[in-house]
């Protein structure tokens, strides 16, 4: 199944000021599809969403569904949203106007969560070479 | 030979150790009263609790877990080290920051306080 549908939708992202790009991953860990500039290589984006992944999964322990992550470096920070049985991955710029960016990624969620073929998308990477990184079992916090 | 001092105890479940001061960089800070967050944990450098109410213990365990990851995605996408990961949860929030000194600190805030950060000199 194509990805070119997802990549146009994640594209429109980018008329937000301050957004460098996005991925996303189903819940699997499985890239799908990525709009990033510079590109990124395919199997080191799968290295990265494996992790995120796990930092999901780790939250998830910790009590109820988790509806946003934010993980901020130094330049930029990664705005984690989930859709349907996939992940969201929105990078911005520090800099990057909020007000703006939420009705964007709003209308990107509700309209990837329209498309039948996310479900059926191929992954990026023709095999996962990354083993798994540890889990996490800790116990809940939000009571 | 002389012995070194023994640790101080680490914090039990439940107790409270005072106003919790965060640095958020070098140049900004913010302090939180334990009544507004519900959990708190801070972790030296060293992988030792040195404050901490609430189910510090839990705190503590995800977020150095949560730390690890997050500079691991850092490295892998050329980001540095992450300096902060905040979950939003229908339920509340739960923050993890590093501070400069490599302490991280992990909290939970009750849903309708907000901190009131400031700028120190």
């Amino acid at each position: 199944m194509s990805n070119a549908r997802v990549v146009s939708t994640l594209h429109a992202l980018r008329h937000v000021p301050g957004v460098l790009g996005s991925f996303l991953w189903m819940d699997d860990g499985r890239l799908v599809a990525s709009d990033l500039t510079p590109g990124r290589a395919p199997a080191v984006l799968q290295m990265a969403t494996r992790r995120l992944a796990a930092i999901a999964a780790a939250y998830a322990s910790a009590g109820e569904c988790m509806e946003h992550l934010t993980l901020t470096y130094d330049q930029c920070q990664l705005h984690i949203s989930g859709v349907a049985n996939a992940s969201l991955v929105v990078v911005l710029a520090r800099s990057c106007v909020r007000e703006g960016l939420t009705p964007m990624i709003e209308a990107v969620l509700r309209e990837l969560g329209r498309m039948p073929e996310l479900g059926l998308m191929t992954p990026l990477t023709a095999a996962d070479q990354d083993p798994a990184a540890r889990s996490y079992r800790g116990g809940r916090i939000l009571e | 030979m002389p012995s070194r001092p023994p640790p101080p105890p680490p914090p039990r479940r439940g107790s409270t150790t005072g106003t919790h001061r965060i640095q958020r960089d070098g140049s900004t800070s913010a302090s939180a009263a334990p009544r507004e967050l519900e959990h708190f944990v801070r972790i030296n450098p060293a992988g030792e609790v040195v404050a901490a109410h609430g189910s510090a213990q839990r705190l503590g365990a995800l977020s150095s877990y949560i730390c690890g990851l997050a500079d691991t995605i850092g490295q892998l996408l050329d980001l540095g080290p992450c300096r902060a990961a905040e979950a939003s949860y229908v339920g509340g929030r739960l923050i993890t920051l590093r501070e400069p000194d490599g302490s991280i600190v992990g909290m939970k805030p009750r849903p309708v306080v907000t901190s009131v950060a400031r700028r120190s000199a």
